[in-house]
């Protein structure tokens, strides 16, 4: 393979709204970013960073307020529509009501940039839907209508769609954001297995933190202000930029990103009574993390008010709280917490 | 769930394919015997048989026939089949174009813009502009009634298009579009109150709508006009399926949505303006015809659709034809009362069926 050069190129883009109220907008400015081919990249951000912005300026539905795109080496306002849809596909987040369409007629119209002014199918055309359709897994619903499939079929379907149009970069505008938790990581599945198995590049924006550490070879962070950060996940955790994406300014937030875990957690107000864990590592896992919902500090020191040993005997777990030179035993953590309770009371 | 129900859908489709290969030929078989049953029935009583031969050129002995068949009902009924196709397509057009089941020519208010342009014609331009005058003005003077009531046509869609474009709820346009209509029908009250009532009889009588009163001079430039409009549509069927997916579907395809939106914004004025200029407003054709042809080839694909529609139409227009000649009487109800009884109910089915614009009503 001879040395690849990145499919979309952005120097100093600025992203923004031109609107007639306030001239100019600036939604994000100096944004340099590079897709290469065979990558799983995931924009994130919170709410009103600018992705859809960005997303949408990336596809040429939105005219950038300065800098340039380059889009397979070609500056993005110099190609044209027909072009473009050769080079990039979507999938918006916005439902599709298409009447009685079909799956496979749906699929099909992914050909569009490809044929003739009355839209007439050929060989080529139909093998490419047919390839479509089973990179997706959705050959089986592909005489279905479109509005009788389920959020998550639909989404799928989509996405063939964009397969069918055979680009070298497909955009994805919240792909998830509709489906239940099984769906939004077959979807991921999906999208990362597609960039391994055709060297296509897929760009998505996302709100599934978890899914997109564990998925994308690279995550673009926006920040509010515009602030833009790249680079491979773990890096970003690593050097707290993560974080510093999510975190708001304000100290009451009421939640923080563990870096032990990968997921942010709510701040429990760890106002009560220190007890110390040990035992098996699994189980102390979820008794802490019970523990800090009720406001207990949980620590490894041996100075606590009560200490709690965590066991598996056999296939049951097995608590042991130790208070006051007394021990208990007891089998959930419901009676765990139950007995805390009581330790709480004339403290407070 | 899905699993079992799966292979059922699917032999039951391979029985429903079946069946449709048979459906336009069949329909075009239908539209034959329509139209001869359309010619048949009328005032004076003529024999399918001397009918069917006048129709297929082979002449009659009784020189009356022959000029009630070739002078008045033949042009009648080429006019229904013009008429059915043209607003069928048009409807068909302006439900992909915004995307909803209730658009369609009479509901959004282009059929009120055609009145506009007509009322221009007939109100604005003093005595001399009456009907009577442009028919003795002949093609000239139906050209300048065609433009006038397609531009009137495609300022209203215009308007609706731009302030209804942006909405995506189905009855919000549909009210738009009624309160357009409404405005352009405001305008054309305040006209004929100050008209003169030769020119208001002349107008009313249009607003009644009528197959009847196109004369052999106008139904060449009618037919022409709905001809190019029908190729024009015809042509936009590609744009038209990529359209339904929504603009920025279509724009991520390489579909220059501006331009689609031209031609099909002309081809729609051209065949609503020119057939209401000539026929008069008529209703429900425009909206019921594109669902009743999509519920019966059950398909998207507008390369289908847009032929199909136009058999469709011919029927439906000429079977409201052959009622409004009350059979067995001397009288004849106004074509656009019979569509619109026959029409009404559809779209009353489209509201109920929908379950997304109950959400919106509840």
């Amino acid at each position: 393979m001879n040395e690849p050069l990145p499919i979309l190129t952005t120097r100093d883009l600025t992203i923004g709204y031109t609107s007639r109220k306030q001239a100019g907008r600036v939604v994000a400015e100096s944004l340099t970013l590079d897709l290469w081919p065979g990558q799983l990249v995931c924009l994130l951000g919170p709410n009103g960073a600018g992705k859809s912005t960005l997303m949408r300026t990336l596809a040429g539905l939105q005219p950038q307020l300065d800098g340039e795109i380059k889009l397979a080496g070609e500056n993005l306002e110099n190609v044209s529509p027909v072009q473009l849809a050769r080079y990039l596909s979507l999938v918006l987040a916005e439902r599709v009501d298409a009447g009685n369409m079909r799956v496979r007629e749906l699929v099909t119209l992914g050909r569009t940039p490809y044929t003739g002014w009355l839209g007439h199918i050929t060989h080529q055309d139909i093998e490419k839907v047919e390839d479509a359709l089973r990179m997706t897994d959705t050959q089986q619903y592909q005489h279905r209508r479109v509005d009788q499939l389920s959020d998550g079929e639909r989404q799928k379907v989509m996405l063939a769609r964009a397969l069918a149009q055979d680009t070298d970069l497909i955009l994805l505008d919240e792909p998830t954001a509709h489906l239940d938790l099984p769906n939004r990581v077959d979807m991921m599945r999906l999208l990362h297995q597609l960039t391994r198995q055709t060297g296509k590049a897929i760009l998505l924006s996302t709100h599934e933190l978890d899914l997109a550490l564990q998925a994308a070879d690279r995550l673009w962070l926006l920040a509010p202000g515009g602030k833009l950060a790249t680079g491979t996940p773990e890096d970003l955790v690593l050097n707290g930029l993560f974080e510093a994406t999510f975190t708001r300014a304000d100290a009451r937030a009421g939640f923080y990103f563990d870096q032990e875990t990968g997921s942010f957690s709510i701040h429990a107000a760890e106002s009560g009574p220190a007890v110390s864990l040990t035992g098996d590592a699994g189980l102390i896992f979820w008794t802490r993390r019970a523990l800090q919902r009720e406001g207990f500090r949980v620590n490894q020191a041996t100075t606590s008010d009560c200490r709690i040993d965590v066991i598996r005997s056999g296939d049951v777990p097995r608590w042991t709280c130790t208070c006051l030179g007394e021990s208990y035993p007891y089998t959930s953590i419901e009676q765990v917490l139950t007995f805390l309770q009581k330790l709480k009371e004339p403290a407070t | 769930m899905n699993i079992p129900v799966t292979p059922v859908d699917q032999t039951e489709l391979g029985t429903q394919q079946n069946w449709r290969q048979f459906l336009l030929p069949g329909l075009l078989i239908l539209a034959f015997f329509c139209f001869l049953l359309d010619i048949a029935l009328g005032a004076v009583a003529i024999p399918l048989k001397d009918v069917t031969r006048i129709v297929l050129g082979q002449g009659s002995e009784n020189t009356a026939w022959l000029y009630i068949i070739q002078k008045i009902r033949l042009p009648k009924a080429i006019t229904a089949v013009v008429v059915g196709c043209g607003l069928s397509v048009s409807g068909l057009q302006m439900q992909a174009l915004f995307r909803n089941p209730l658009a369609g020519p009479s509901e959004l208010g282009i059929t009120a813009g055609a009145g506009l342009g007509v009322a221009t014609v007939m109100l604005g331009g003093g005595s001399s502009a009456s009907l009577y005058a442009i028919r003795q003005l002949g093609i000239s003077g139906s050209w300048l009634l065609v433009l006038m009531a397609s531009l009137g046509s495609a300022l209203v869609l215009l308007l609706v298009l731009t302030i209804g474009g942006r909405l995506r709820d189905n009855v919000v346009l549909l009210i738009v579009g009624v309160m357009v209509g409404t405005i352009t029908l405001s305008l054309i009250s305040i006209w004929q109150y100050f008209s003169q009532p030769e020119q208001l009889q002349e107008y009313l009588m249009w607003t009644f709508g009528s197959l009847g009163g196109v004369v052999e001079s106008h139904l060449l430039v009618l037919t022409a006009t709905v001809v190019a409009g029908l190729v024009l549509a015809f042509a936009s069927s590609k744009s038209l399926n990529v359209l339904l997916l929504g603009e920025n579907y279509a724009r991520s395809m390489g579909l220059h949505v501006g331009r689609s939106r031209l031609f099909i914004l002309i081809s729609t004025s051209l065949l609503t303006g020119s057939i209401t200029a000539f026929c008069g407003p008529i209703g429900f054709i425009g909206i019921a015809v594109p669902h009743l042809t999509r519920s019966l080839f059950d398909t998207a694909n507008h390369r289908l659709l847009i032929p199909a529609t136009c058999l469709v139409g011919t029927v439906l227009m000429l079977l409201c034809d052959s009622l409004a000649q009350l059979p067995g009487t001397q009288s004849v109800l106004p074509i656009n009362v019979v569509t619109s009884l026959l029409g009404a109910p559809v779209v009353i089915w489209i509201i109920v069926r929908q379950t997304n614009l109950r959400a919106a009503f509840a």
